[in-house]
């Protein structure tokens, strides 16, 4: 390696070596048990089916069902924990110090007065730091969904909606990673010292997480599951329910209200009630596991949006040289 | 303002750094020639360490322009040319000496290897020292080999003797005058210790309160200079002659009926003044003490004279 | 060859320093004709001056014909001020002392006799500029003798550059 790059490396290989081995080491362990999973489903002639309430579950062996998603279920959350949190470990390791600890240290003044000016500089520590943390974050988000994938959305196990899964997996994850990247770096340049940077960056991560999965059912509308006059509700499968359930009225409005024709002794039956009232048919609003992806892709723009706005932040402060 | 036959390393023309509401320093213009060795002397604050960074480009000014052997200080060319050494003599801790030097090698299309291993080797360290682990006197060592490594024609030293025992600091001066004495670099040092200044600098640049407050050849600011002694006159209020002209007068005390005064130019006729050449230090000294009577001319016409 | 050192708190000039040190090896012998000075960057090495000093200091050995520089070798001794008449067993070294007995014999103290010593010198050879009447010494005039300028005397700098 020549150049910037090398200092860049210099400076970056324990944080890339240390990362490269705990990867590998989890890859490891993630071929191990899913193999295990896999022969397991191949022993029993599972028919993995999808949903709590599907048919396909129907001719299932519960007990063996079961004892497959226990198995597997907590290693795939320790995992999807990792992989979701991994942003945040990002920024804190890597980003903050990234120009922190250069600017804490003094070493700034030592790079940049040397033959290498400072875009070269920067673009040779920050490029490595980017590489290793989409490769890095990609890397885990492909081996969550690896393992979760022959057992997803099955029965009470772990369903695509559940931040164990969206957070940890998907185009996502991995612009999230660039995301605390970005900000960590960033609060190393403006607050210029690493620990206080470090702070701020799991502030600033977490906070986007919570907001995010707080509001993640606004992005979009819920697909209305209609079912006509009394007939049965769809089952909600994989879907993630929004818990709005009503019924249709004549003119073809949506009445959310899902107690209207509660059943019990002595209560007229669903049609009778139904007709009572002049509802014609039933809705239930879910996203359809399919919204994975539409959410994904909302999530994937916010993350890689704000980490296109602070980076142009850094090259703006750097080129000012408003630092010191 | 400047002797146009010495070519000119540094050239600053109404140079300023303000920080949020404070100026750092104010309306400067000097020049530093070239292949000279110039001390930068001012109190704390003065404003000596913006220089540095605004020379290194590491800051930009907020008005007025500096250059560097005519280039824009941070520029490619600039920092081909120019070494700094910045007062905590930043290093990586981490890093072993031989990383150190590595890290000159690959960060500079010019750079001498042997030259740095010389001066690393001259130290007695070894090459697989961790930075974190050496002495103040060894990492003073080893960031002079990396400024030298670079082959500089301007060599940017901000207060390179603090915190160094005195054997040390003999040492690492050595090290500066014998690159100097080989290549002939221009050196600009600044310093809290005066007299070792006086030894090693030919030109003086002192920086007060961001501004320049006297600036030319040592040898010539002292001849400039004189401290006379003698009776106080009383039918004056400041007991200076009547006949001197207050402007040149750079500090003056009055102690019971004798007078002591630093004047710029001549002493006042007469003879019972005792005059005396003043040293660099004295001259350093007095215009640090005193307060800013002296207009800013002092400072500018210093080169010329 | 020849060990500087810097005094810098003397008051003396560092290059009139140098000279001086210069001058004395030659005086006691510790330099001969045809022995090299050191470079000026193993002196700055050594004592950490501006090396230009250590050229003026040379430049002023040469012009008083003690040195040469021989281009691309170094600087030269060329002659010596070693004398035999101020050896340590020389006849006038010997009525120095007799003078210096009957002086204290006489009731003078050390610095009596030094005064009176240097008055004599200064007056013997005192050199009178040729624009001014020659008047003997205390008078401001033209340093004695490069030795004894110190950089704090005005008339210091008039002698070089």
């Amino acid at each position: 390696m020549k150049g910037s790059l090398w200092l860049a490396w210099r400076q970056q290989r324990a944080l890339v070596l240390t990362g490269a081995a705990l990867l590998l080491a989890c890859v490891a362990w993630v071929a191990f048990q899913r193999a295990d999973m896999m022969s397991f489903i191949d022993a029993h002639h599972f028919k993995v089916c999808k949903g709590w309430d599907s048919e396909e579950c129907a001719g299932t062996d519960l007990e063996q069902a079961q004892r497959l998603l226990s198995d597997n279920d907590d290693g795939i959350v320790a995992l999807g924990t990792l992989s979701a949190a991994l942003p945040v470990i990002i920024g804190i390791f890597w980003g903050a110090p990234l120009l922190g600890r250069e600017l804490e240290s003094g070493t700034w003044k030592l790079a940049l007065t040397q033959g290498v000016g400072l875009r070269r500089w920067f673009t040779a520590r920050f490029g490595l730091a980017v590489l290793c943390s989409v490769l890095g974050s990609a890397v885990l988000a492909a081996l969550v969904a690896w393992w979760w994938s022959p057992i997803s959305n099955m029965l009470d196990g772990l369903y695509w909606h559940d931040g164990y899964i969206f957070n940890a997996t998907g185009p996502a994850a991995v612009a999230c990673a660039l995301f605390g990247l970005t900000a960590g770096t960033a609060a190393g340049l403006l607050i210029r010292r690493t620990l206080p940077a470090m702070g701020v960056v799991l502030g600033v991560v977490v906070g986007l997480r919570f907001l995010l999965n707080t509001f993640r059912s606004s992005w979009i509308e819920p697909t209305a599951r209609i079912s006509q006059g009394d007939a049965p509700r769809e089952n909600v499968r994989s879907a993630w329910s929004t818990g709005e359930f009503g019924f249709i009225d004549g003119a073809g409005r949506k009445r959310p209200i899902a107690d209207a024709c509660p059943w019990g002794e002595g209560l007229p039956d669903l049609k009778t009630c139904m007709a009572q009232k002049g509802f014609v048919g039933r809705y239930h609003k879910v996203y359809p596991s399919s919204d994975f992806w539409v959410f994904q892709w909302i999530e994937t723009a916010i993350f890689l949006g704000l980490a296109a706005v602070l980076f142009a932040l850094i090259c703006v402060v750097l080129r000012r040289r408003a630092v010191i | 303002m400047t002797d146009p036959t010495v070519p000119t390393a540094l050239r600053a023309t109404g140079l300023g750094r303000r920080f949020r509401s404070r100026w750092a320093l104010r309306d400067c213009a000097f020049t530093v020639p070239a292949g000279k060795i110039t001390a930068l002397v001012g109190p704390n604050g003065a404003g000596k360490s913006t220089l540095f960074h605004l020379a290194t480009g590491l800051l930009h000014p907020t008005t007025g322009e500096l250059s560097v052997f005519g280039a824009t200080p941070g520029s490619d060319e600039a920092r081909a040319r120019t070494a700094f050494l910045a007062q905590d003599k930043p290093l990586y801790p981490r890093f072993t000496v031989g990383d150190t030097l590595r890290f000159g090698r690959e960060l500079n299309d010019d750079w001498d290897q042997a030259a740095a291993e010389r001066i690393v080797r001259a130290g007695d360290i070894p090459f697989d020292t961790r930075i974190g682990t050496l002495s103040q006197g060894q990492a003073t060592r080893v960031a002079l080999a990396v400024a030298f490594g670079k082959r500089p024609e301007l060599l940017l030293l901000d207060e390179p003797l603090a915190d160094l025992d005195p054997l040390v600091r003999i040492e690492a001066m050595g090290l500066v005058m014998e690159e100097v004495a080989e290549r002939g670099t221009t050196v600009v040092i600044s310093s809290h210790i005066l007299s070792e200044l006086e030894s090693v600098c030919d030109h003086v640049l002192l920086l007060k309160h961001g501004g320049v407050r006297l600036d030319g050849d040592v040898q010539r600011l002292c001849e400039d200079h004189v401290r006379f002694t003698g009776l106080a006159d009383a039918s004056t209020g400041d007991g200076l002659p009547a006949g001197l002209d207050r402007g040149t007068v750079v500090e003056a005390t009055v102690t019971g009926r004798q007078l002591t005064a630093f004047v710029r130019g001549t002493a006042p006729t007469g003879d019972h003044w005792i005059t005396e050449t003043p040293s660099l230090e004295e001259l350093l000294l007095a215009y640090l003490r005193s307060d800013d009577r002296p207009t800013e001319d002092t400072g500018r016409d210093g080169a010329a004279a | 060859m020849i060990a500087f050192r810097i005094d810098r708190r003397s008051g003396v000039a560092t290059y009139l320093q140098l000279v001086h040190q210069v001058r004395q090896a030659l005086r006691l012998g510790a330099l001969e004709p045809g022995d090299r000075l050191p470079t000026a960057r193993e002196v700055v090495a050594a004592v950490a001056i501006n090396p230009n000093t250590v050229l003026r200091a040379y430049r002023e050995l040469e012009r008083e014909g003690l040195v040469e520089p021989r281009p691309g070798q170094g600087t030269f001794v060329q002659r010596s001020l070693s004398r035999a008449a101020a050896g340590a067993d020389s006849p006038l070294r010997a009525e120095a002392v007799v003078w210096v007995a009957r002086a204290r014999a006489a009731g003078l103290e050390r610095e009596d006799v030094e005064a009176l010593a240097e008055a004599v010198l200064d007056e013997t050879f005192y050199v009178a500029p040729a624009d001014r009447a020659a008047t003997p010494a205390p008078a401001p005039g033209p340093t004695p003798s490069p030795e004894r300028v110190v950089r704090r005397s005005p008339q210091s700098m008039e002698e070089d550059t």
